[in-house]
């Protein structure tokens, strides 16, 4: 994770950029352009999740094939259009 | 931190986060199966199996990895929030493993659900669960990157953490040269 890898994969010598360095300024010299390109890029890949999400309906990973919405929940939609996966009807009528 | 304090954390550390990795792998592997299968019980086997390397190798080696991080982090001089790079891996850090703990009970349920489901149910669209243990592994690549690379830049606080440092030391250092 955060620099618990950096230290991870370093050795005592590695630690030698984390101490103050030796260019002086008198002002903070800015957020680093790695970090800008990185945060738009980032944010690219999210709003594309995000409406790809959207389009599909918001449902993703296996939470879309179990019975979690099943009948037995008060107020589920059964049927077509509803949170019953087409698994758990099939096991339903079985 | 000690010089033994801080390698044993550090092997800690480094274990965990390539664990971490490898037991993505092997949780998509199984997810691979699971979906290009026709053997229900495969299927079930897979998600089975999912269900606990989940639980018994991720999570763990997940929580491992964000502790002794932030261990490593406060005791070395890179700090917690004073290089962007480390900042950046800790917050993909939790992000992964908030993620990770939020979406093990849908695992865990879907489990459940597989040993009880016949065959044509199985075979019928259940699908396999790709999606997060692939962004989770790319997440996990660029930490290791960033740790690795440990790209050059202050955050703010960073910044000025440093520069009351040189204050510091510029005192020190002509009361150090006096007679």
């Amino acid at each position: 994770m955060t620099e618990s890898t950096p230290s991870p994969y370093s050795d005592a010598g590695d630690e030698a950029g984390a101490g103050p360095s030796r260019t002086s300024t008198t002002s903070y010299p800015g957020t680093p352009r790695w970090v800008k390109l990185s945060g738009i890029v980032v944010l690219v890949l999210v709003l594309l999740v995000a409406g790809v999400m959207a389009v599909a309906g918001g449902e993703h990973g296996p939470m879309r094939h179990t019975p979690s919405g099943s009948p037995a929940a008060p107020g589920a939609p059964a049927g077509p259009g509803g949170d019953t996966p087409p698994v758990a009807q099939t096991v339903q009528q079985a | 931190m000690s010089p033994g304090v801080r390698k044993f954390v550090l092997t800690t550390h480094l274990t965990a986060s390539v664990g971490w990795i490898g037991a993505v792998v092997a949780y998509l592997a199984l997810g691979v199966s699971a979906v290009t299968t026709q053997e229900a019980q495969t299927v079930r086997a897979a998600w089975i199996a999912m269900e606990v390397t989940g639980w018994y190798a991720i999570v763990p080696l997940a929580l491992a990895a964000l502790l002794t991080g932030i261990f490593m982090s406060l005791g070395t001089p890179w700090g917690l929030f004073r290089h962007y790079w480390v900042l950046i891996s800790l917050v993909l850090t939790i992000l992964s493993t908030a993620v990770l703990l939020s979406h093990m009970p849908t695992v865990t349920r879907t489990a459940d659900f597989v040993v009880e489901a016949d065959a044509a149910s199985l075979l019928g669209g259940l699908g396999g669960d790709l999606f997060h243990p692939g962004l989770g592994l790319l997440v996990l690549l660029v930490i290791t990157m960033l740790n690795v690379y440990k790209p050059r830049g202050l955050t703010p606080y960073g910044w000025r953490k440093q520069q009351e440092e040189r204050a510091r030391l510029a005192q020190r250092a002509p009361a150090a040269g006096r007679p």
